[in-house]
């Protein structure tokens, strides 16, 4: 009786593992689940701000979103940039000297229009929309 | 315990036979170790200790630790000041987990230097491995906990450098972070990793560890170690213990410091990067080449890295009575241990910023005129904070060619007039130029007089600034010679920045010795740099009528600030103190341990 299950025993085994192995996937693809948070995109509200004066390359640090933004006086008027690093998200600091952004985690560079001039990064600073409207201004992602 | 006089061994008694009969414990202590794993330089015990000063420490800190962002520092500054033992228990813990990683690492090298993943020994390889990247992610979740500057900067390129990986890279830094930013979810996720995970899994690890490796060498034939496991080993464990406990001790008395990185005293700012950060001793190779090589091409290497140590074993079958490793295998190993050190060190001297250009050519110019400047800034405040000609001249200090740096195209500015200086130095010392530009001598600028300006008082020195001028200031002979008509008004500053000056060196030197001693001092800074930067615009307002009630209320906070950093200090001396007794204690306990183990053997 026990020689003729042998077989039988061994297909039951094999199905079990089968059978533990998919209900570990699925835990496992629950579990996952689980811990990515919700990504589904949040409409950021405008950041309006009055005018703040800004004399020709000075520059303002503003947060929006939860993130730093660059709030720069430009020949052609008031431009933002984020002002985090496209290579590993520290916060860069504007040089008026140079008209360049520097980050100070590995040394990477970017010019007054958000271009990269040195260092690691290889993505441009994110340009934002800037609308100048009766002594008020208004910040957005394009 | 009753003793049989005939053969000298103790009759075990009834709550012993009762424990032993239920556990097997008495089987499990008279067990024999292969002979020489309780050699001093053996891997496995120093191992064992280390993990169990990590669980013990860490349990204790779980009862003061508050993983939220906006207690999470304050509550390891409140351990470290207030609580009793709080120090001890922050500092093992931090200074164990250094030891723990150096222990690995060096584990590793030496494993596969010596061909230690041959036949019979390779779980134990595998399981090396699997400890260093175990060991590796503590110290990185581990550091990122305390919410300091280095926490948060640390926990931002970390989980930042996930998303090179191809693929799956944006959900990975998602996972990572709980989010979009590094915010109060990441804080959670790295607590919950760190203490539900990753110590469970270090614990697990280091006990199949030891397991394994006792098999490994019944495997191999190894002879058994004469006597049984208790008394002789737990002796030799408990000697070790002790040691390192005295070490940790040491440490903590010495250099607490040694191996935290600066920042790690700075609650996080997620709006300001400081300058020049960088992560802890261990992970500086990793810095140096993101510096490098692109991201994803240092995720790879890094990659590769660990894939080439889980393959060693396959690659290598030589004999395992060979003395090492096939030889192109113990080259490259070398090479690669030779390149992780020189990028570590690489790392290390990294420059916060690029050497500008107009200091490498000023510096080789023939002239004094042109040469000069640099070596006064070299001795500058100016220089010591990295801000470099261009801060104030304009130009482009990465560009080579000389004349196209100092073009109007990138925006070289010349030497500024008397006239104009208040406007370039303000680009920094925005408060202080605005409450000179108000004040007495701006008014007097602006109407076209020749008034002293900053540099007159800065920069009697030349481009040593400001520390270099700082004593003639407060001797009045920088406004005497200037301005001698105003001798008078020139005492009356003089005088002031004598008293303020000379409170905050002393100050200044009392936080400083804190610090190298661990000691909390955030609060201190901030509020010393807030009064420091309220009586400096006061005074550059150059109004004499704002200058009494400015400088009665530095003196009133300066009091203050005195009460507590006696406070702190005591708490210092009590320290070195206690280290001081103890530290003997357990030297000689480790003696005495040894030295009766010895004879009880």
């Amino acid at each position: 009786m026990g020689e003729a299950w042998t077989p039988d025993r061994r297909g039951f085994l094999r199905l079990l593992s089968i059978g533990w192995a998919a209900v570990f996937a699925a835990f496992s693809s629950g579990v996952l689940r689980f811990l990515s948070p919700d990504r589904e995109a949040q409409r950021e509200a405008p950041l309006e701000l009055a005018d703040p004066a800004l004399e020709l390359w000075e520059q303002k640090q503003l947060i929006y979103a939860g993130r730093p933004v660059s709030l720069l006086r430009s020949p052609d008027g008031y431009v933002a940039y984020s002002a985090v690093c496209t290579h590993m998200g520290c916060v860069l600091k504007w040089r008026p000297g140079r008209r360049q952004f520097f980050c100070p985690c590995h040394g990477g560079r970017f010019g007054a229009t958000g271009e990269v001039l040195g260092g690691p990064p290889r993505r441009p600073l994110e340009k934002l929309l800037v609308v100048a409207d009766a002594g008020r201004l208004r910040i957005e992602r394009g | 315990m009753p003793v049989d006089s005939e053969s000298n061994v103790a009759e075990p008694s009834a709550s012993w036979r009762w424990l032993d009969a239920r556990t097997g414990l008495g089987e499990l202590l008279g067990r024999r170790l292969p002979a020489g794993s309780l050699r001093w330089c053996a891997f496995g015990p120093w191992l064992a200790l280390l993990i169990t000063v990590q669980v013990v420490t860490g349990v204790l800190l779980l009862f003061y630790f508050n993983p939220h962002t906006d207690s999470a520092f304050e509550s390891v500054q409140h351990l470290m000041l207030d609580v009793r033992g709080g120090w001890i228990v922050r500092l093992f813990h931090a200074h164990a987990a250094s030891l723990l990683i150096a222990l690995v690492v060096l584990r590793v090298s030496w494993s596969a230097l010596r061909g230690f993943y041959r036949a019979p020994r390779q779980l134990s390889w595998y399981l090396t491995v699997v400890l260093l990247l175990t060991v590796l992610a503590s110290g990185i979740t581990g550091y990122t906990l305390p919410w300091s500057q280095v926490s948060y900067w640390g926990a931002t390129i970390v989980t930042a450098s996930l998303e090179a990986a191809p693929l799956v890279g944006g959900e990975l830094l998602w996972l990572a972070r709980g989010g979009e930013l590094v915010a109060q979810s990441t804080l959670t996720r790295v607590f919950a990793v760190h203490v539900a995970v990753l110590a469970p899994l270090l614990v697990l690890l280091g006990a199949f560890y030891l397991r394994v490796r006792r098999r490994e060498e019944a495997l191999a034939g190894a002879p058994l170690e004469s006597e049984p496991f208790f008394p002789a080993a737990v002796v030799r464990l408990s000697v070790r213990l002790v040691l390192l406990l005295a070490a940790l001790l040491g440490l903590a008395i010495i250099a607490p410091n040694l191996f935290f990185s600066p920042g790690h005293d700075v609650p996080a700012n997620p709006y300001a990067t400081p300058e020049g950060i960088k992560p802890e001793w261990y992970m500086l190779w990793a810095y140096q080449l993101t510096r490098l090589v692109t991201d994803r091409v240092s995720l790879l290497l890094q990659g590769f890295v660990v894939a080439a140590l889980l393959v060693l074993p396959l690659l290598d079958r030589s004999h395992p009575e060979q003395r090492c490793g096939r030889l192109w295998i113990v080259v490259l190993v070398t090479a690669g241990l030779l390149t992780l050190v020189g990028l570590s060190a690489g790392g290390a001297m990294a420059a916060a910023t690029e050497e500008s250009t107009c200091v490498m050519c000023h510096e080789h110019e023939e002239d004094a005129e042109l040469v000069d400047p640099v070596h006064e800034w070299r001795e500058s405040s100016h220089a010591a904070a990295s801000v470099s000609c261009d801060a104030c001249h304009g130009g482009d200090p990465f560009e080579e060619d000389a004349d196209a740096s100092m073009s109007e195209e990138a925006g070289f500015l010349d030497n500024p007039s008397w006239s104009e200086m208040s406007g370039y130095c303000g680009e920094c010392h925005e408060e202080i130029a605005a409450a000179f530009d108000a004040g007495a001598l701006g008014a007097r600028i602006r109407a076209g007089e020749r008034a002293p300006s900053c540099g007159d008082c800065h920069m009697g020195n030349g481009h040593r600034t400001v520390a270099a001028s700082e004593r003639d200031l407060k001797l009045g002979s920088r406004c005497r010679s200037c301005e001698p008509a105003s001798l008078l008004e020139a005492e009356v500053w003089a005088s002031s920045l004598r008293g303020t000056l000379d409170a905050e060196d002393g100050l200044e030197r009392a936080i400083e010795f804190l610090e190298t001693r661990a000691l909390p001092t955030h609060d201190l800074d901030r509020e010393l740099g807030l009064a420091r930067d309220h009586y400096a615009v006061t005074l550059h307002s150059f109004e004499a009528y704002a200058l009494g009630p400015a400088q009665e209320g530095w003196h009133r906070t300066m009091a203050g600030m005195q009460q507590e950093l006696e406070r702190r200090s005591d708490k210092a001396r009590q320290r070195r103190h206690f280290g001081l007794v103890v530290l003997p204690c357990l030297l000689g306990a480790a003696l005495a341990l040894h030295w009766f183990g010895g004879r009880a053997s």
